[in-house]
């Protein structure tokens, strides 16, 4: 009868879903992330999400913040008693647990969607739960008010869970950050930075400091939060985070089903339809290797190396770099024949000149986030090759994907007899290299699906 | 001898059966007593565990106002760093800590009378979800703990539409400001008073002056039951002012005092007016107020105008009111030194009332502090400015609800000596105007003032006009140059103290810093704070320069080496501050060498784990 049911309602949906162009459905997005460090002595992940120079980020935002959890403390050794509904095994009908149950009960009588969820690993813990509560009247006040709640039975928490009507997460963001390699010439990490910069993006997230269709905001305000640390260094151990980063932030707004990007620099982001890249970022090079790119310069090669920063803060960034011959005598200065790994430090670009662009998605729809590590090794076409083995959209079919891609990309990278994208591009500016370009990759990859719990 | 066993036994298993009988009985009785009970307290109680929602209102951060690092804001929500300790930036971190603040010249004389309980110097108030009776406050104290001294409920409900008439703080805890024995993190959780109304807005009051560091907070957590507890036992507290400064012995004087008055004033009439002024002047007010209603010859005495000559009522902001106000103002008539900051918050006072209290007594007023003042309106501050042509000092700072046009009429304060707008909406057009006709201006004070577009003009203003200025701070202000500070060192060369901390524009590679050091030789007070670019020939001008130098501060710069500090701590010989944190050349064993070498300099290194 379920299974009817439920088979009548899919075939209903794909009737309606059909007919209408829009529908109400929430997308989400189902991401795995994969990538290799360009050498191996830093291992494939450092600390939270970092391979190498580069750094990513996959965040949920939630609307309301968890703030109060409710507790009901039971006396010690007294077992719950079952009202209304029969109960003896937890999960016995329809995979409810008793909470979950109970709190369903109060939904209806409070007349405001609420669930209390119980971890499975907690509701184990607690064995011996075998129906529900008692006298839920008070419980029943609260649960109609609290937007997470945590219920105590003999000192055990025994659920928690946001309530399903108001956390809605309206937004799911992801974000790519390449540390430019340049800096290790100052004795400077060029992980640092864009480990940082991918954190603050993730607190802001968090803190819900942002507009889900300004992800340039997102970036602008992490980057200044840098510039507002005490310490000229994070993480500890004395390093300095002076340096400097691309970025690519991708926002799905779940409602509107549009995707908001911002990219700075050659990380960038696909958005593939059936078999076709249907929407890409636009890569922002100032020259040959040299890719826009946010910085917290030295103080010391503040002048020497860069332009004055407020200068180009002031000039409005992007139009502010009208001869490019004259300004950089980076790390890379002097080796134009053989292929620096790590791109050049450019001037500073303020993090509003970055590329933004809106872009309405399907369900099915890939999106892959990558750094150049991935785009100047691989083309367009094995990217897409490899993207036509995925089939479904769990994650581990996905998780696979991308590995597969990383992996490939980083096979690819330290071959030297292979014509990639980067040599290709070396050969138009006059440059005579092959090979690949060894770097650090980090693939993000996403596929839009319906939203569920 | 058988049938005497046989009713031997026969009672024996009588009574055994009786008390088998009633045992069983008992246990009965009482399970089943167990069972109702526990029937009828099912859930025993339902406790809430919150985090803030929401900061309402604070007095100083450390942070900028348009960021999130170090700013109060970041204590509503769950914990970022707890259990983890350091100088983190998810965390609130006031503007201030010790003494070395209260060291300064710019600082105004503390004012008599002052309650000796009343510790607080920073207060910071947090909206929650639900209102509720607490049953307990924890705060998560992530960096030198110890700061808190006073935690507040009040029973208005922040959230509600309809606000209730009286508004009633009870003071959930109170303690002696403290100093824990480590900076690490801790969880502080006080015993708390129980309350008589539901609340979801605690306020915390500070006092960092024990503390070695600046101290951060990361979260608030309060507990509390939605019903009211059932335990009635407790008395209905009032709010009292005499719950916050309260001394028996002055009591018993004024009590003694009370009853020797059906007798003729005894001794009292003997002793001369002036003598009886001087012993009432050690009362605080509260005290005085109360020693007014025991006897006519003493009412005569504490409502005489030169008893309120200064008046603080600061740690009164809970109760004060217009109508406080208004029954003091007949007493104030003498008034030069008012403090009203961190009153009338919420209704309490009205701009009215304020203008009222003003135009009735305040034509003689020198010193007026109106921290945290938000009822201030553009009316107020013109009435100000007509009615008190005399006025010294004033102190507006956070007020940040003020008009930034109000500002407009401090210019015609032209005896202004001390003016202190951090955190303050003031505009660039009214601060020009002001230091224009405010020559006289010693101590100024520009932290955090985000309207103002272009500080370089303004430094430029002030090295012109305000030519006898000792103290400036400008602690994150935006865009001050090299141009800037020149113009202000060469204009201003009684110039002691100076902040210029997160002035991130600043280049030391102009020679700035240099030109300062020259320029400023009686510099007591420099804050460098976060400019990266401060370097070894800047802090060894100063060491040849600056003689006098007492605070400095130059956190965050990885150019300057031990060596060139070695050289400031010896020819500075009245150093007491460095701060060296988050210098990179300088490790925590050069800090601990130099510390045993210089003893009396305190040597500040902080730290991230």
């Amino acid at each position: 009868m379920i299974s009817v049911l439920s088979y009548g309602r899919l075939v209903a949906r794909a009737v309606l879903g059909g007919l209408a162009q829009t529908d109400s459905r929430d997308y989400s997005l189902v991401t795995a992330s994969c990538g290799f460090g360009k050498d191996f002595r830093k291992g494939i992940l450092k600390k939270g999400m970092c391979y190498g120079d580069d750094a990513c980020f996959i965040a949920r935002h939630r609307s309301a913040d968890v703030l109060v959890k409710l507790r009901l403390v039971m006396r010690a050794g007294h077992r719950p008693r079952c009202q209304g509904e029969p109960g003896p095994s937890p999960q016995a009908s329809s995979g409810q647990s008793p909470c979950q149950a109970y709190a369903t009960c109060l939904t209806h009588r409070e007349n405001h969607p609420f669930t209390l969820r119980c971890s499975p690993g907690q509701n184990r813990a607690a064995g011996s739960t075998e129906g529900l509560w008692g006298q839920p009247s008070d419980l029943a006040s609260w649960a109609s008010h609290a937007l997470y709640a945590e219920v105590l039975w003999n000192g055990r928490w025994l659920c928690s869970g946001p309530s399903s009507n108001e956390p809605m997460l309206p937004c799911e963001l992801m974000g790519v950050a390449d540390g430019v390699g340049g800096w290790r010439d100052y004795g400077v990490d060029p992980s640092q930075f864009s480990l940082t910069l991918m954190r603050t993006c993730e607190r802001l997230v968090r803190e819900g400091r942002f507009t889900a269709c300004s992800p340039v905001g997102i970036l602008t305000t992490s980057y200044y939060e840098l510039l507002q640390n005490k310490v000229p260094l994070m993480g500890g151990g004395g390093v300095d985070t002076f340096g400097s980063s691309t970025a690519c932030i991708v926002v799905l707004d779940r409602r509107s089903h549009r995707l908001h990007t911002a990219n700075l620099g050659d990380s960038g982001f696909l958005v593939v339809r059936g078999g076709e890249v249907v929407h890409r970022s636009d890569e922002q090079q100032h020259y040959f290797n040299t890719p826009f790119q946010l910085s917290i310069p030295p103080p010391e090669a503040e002048g020497a190396v860069l332009r004055d920063r407020l200068k180009s803060l002031r000039g409005g960034g992007l139009g502010a770099f009208p001869e490019l011959a004259n300004h950089v005598e980076g790390p890379a200065s002097g080796v134009p024949c053989c292929i620096r790994p790590s791109s050049r430090i450019s001037e500073t670009a303020v993090p509003e000149a970055a590329d933004r662009s809106s872009f309405d998605v399907q369900l099915g729809d890939i999106i892959l986030t990558a750094t150049d590590g991935l785009f100047d090794n691989m083309p367009d076409y094995m990217i897409l090759q490899e993207l036509k083995k995925l089939k479904n959209s769990n994650y581990e079919s996905i998780q696979q994907t991308a590995r597969s891609i990383a992996e490939q990309a980083h096979e690819l990278a330290y071959d030297p007899n292979y014509m990639s994208p980067f040599a290709q591009f070396a050969c138009d500016n006059g440059l005579n290299v092959r090979g690949g370009k060894p770097d650090d990759i980090t693939v993000l990859l996403s596929i839009v699906a319906e939203y569920t719990d | 001898m058988f049938p005497m066993l046989t009713l031997l036994s026969m009672f024996y298993y009588i009574c055994l059966r009786r008390r088998s009988r009633s045992g069983t009985r008992g246990e009965v009785l009482n399970s089943r007593r167990a069972m109702e009970s526990s029937q009828r307290s099912l859930p025993l109680s339902v406790e809430v565990e919150q985090y803030a929602k929401e900061v309402l209102d604070f007095s100083s951060h450390y942070g900028s106002e348009n960021s999130m690092s170090y700013t109060m804001w970041n204590l509503a929500g769950m914990p970022n760093v707890f259990p983890s300790s350091g100088d983190f930036t998810q965390t609130a971190v006031f503007r201030m800590y010790g003494t070395w603040w209260e060291q300064c010249a710019s600082t105004p004389l503390p004012f008599r009378r002052t309650a000796l309980s009343f510790h607080s110097q920073d207060y910071i108030e947090l909206a929650f979800e639900e209102p509720v009776y607490p049953t307990a406050i924890e705060v998560l104290e992530t960096y030198h703990p110890g700061a808190i001294v006073q935690i507040l409920a009040c029973s208005l409900n922040p959230f509600s539409q309809n606000p209730p008439a009286d508004v009633r703080w009870e003071v959930l805890w109170a303690g002696e400001p403290s100093k824990a024995l480590t900076p690490q993190a801790r969880q502080f959780s006080p015993n708390i008073k129980q309350i008589s109304f539901a609340t979801n807005l605690i306020r915390l009051e500070v006092n960092s002056s024990l503390l070695e560091y600046y101290t951060e907070l990361d979260a608030v957590i309060m507990r509390g039951v939605k019903q009211r507890p059932a335990l009635a036992l407790y008395k209905m507290p009032m709010i009292d002012i005499s719950d916050l400064s309260d001394s028996e012995e002055e009591r018993e004087v004024a009590e003694a005092a009370g009853a020797k008055s059906c007798t003729g004033n005894g001794y009292f009439d003997k002793l001369p007016y002036e003598l009886i002024q001087l012993i009432v002047s050690h009362l605080t007010l509260p005290d005085l107020c109360r020693l007014a209603q025991s006897c006519k010859l003493l009412q005569q005495h504490c409502c005489d105008p030169l008893q309120y000559i200064q008046l603080s009522l600061q740690p009164y902001w809970a109760r004060l009111t217009d109508a406080s106000l208004g029954y003091l103002q007949s007493r104030c008539t003498l008034i030069q030194r008012l403090s009203l900051s961190w009153t009338g918050n919420r209704g309490a006072v009205t701009a009215t009332g304020f203008c009222s209290f003003v135009k009735a007594c305040g034509s003689g007023l020198v010193c007026l502090e109106l921290a945290c003042c938000h009822f201030l309106t553009e009316a107020c501050m013109e009435v100000i400015a007509q009615t008190c042509p005399g006025l010294q000092e004033l102190n507006l700072s956070s007020c940040d609800r003020l008009h930034p046009q109000a500002f407009a009429h401090i210019s015609q304060l032209t005896a202004l000596r001390r003016l202190i707008l951090y955190r303050t909406k003031i505009e660039q057009t009214a601060l020009l105007s002001i230091l224009t006709f405010c020559t006289q201006l010693q101590h100024l004070n520009l932290g955090s003032c985000v309207m103002i577009e272009d500080y370089d003009v303004v430094a430029c203003m002030l090295g012109v006009r305000c030519r006898s200025l000792r103290s400036l701070d400008l602690w994150r202000c935006k865009n001050l140059t090299e141009r800037g500070l020149t113009e202000l060192a060469n204009g201003c060369r009684l110039l002691e103290e100076l902040d210029l901390g997160w002035c991130s524009t600043l280049q030391s590679s102009s020679g700035c810093f240099l030109q300062l050091a020259r320029s400023l030789p009686r510099l007591r007070k420099l804050f460098l704070t976060a400019n990266r670019t401060v370097c070894d020939s800047d802090i060894e001008e100063l060491a040849a320069h600056c003689p006098g130098l007492q605070h400095l501060d130059i956190l965050g710069t990885r150019m300057v080496g031990s060596a060139s500090l070695r050289k400031l701590l010896r020819s500075c010989s009245q150093l007491l501050l460095l701060d060296v944190s988050f210098c990179s050349q300088i490790d925590a064993r050069t800090v601990q060498e130099l510390s045993t070498q210089f003893p009396a300099v305190a040597i500040k290194k902080s730290f991230t784990q």
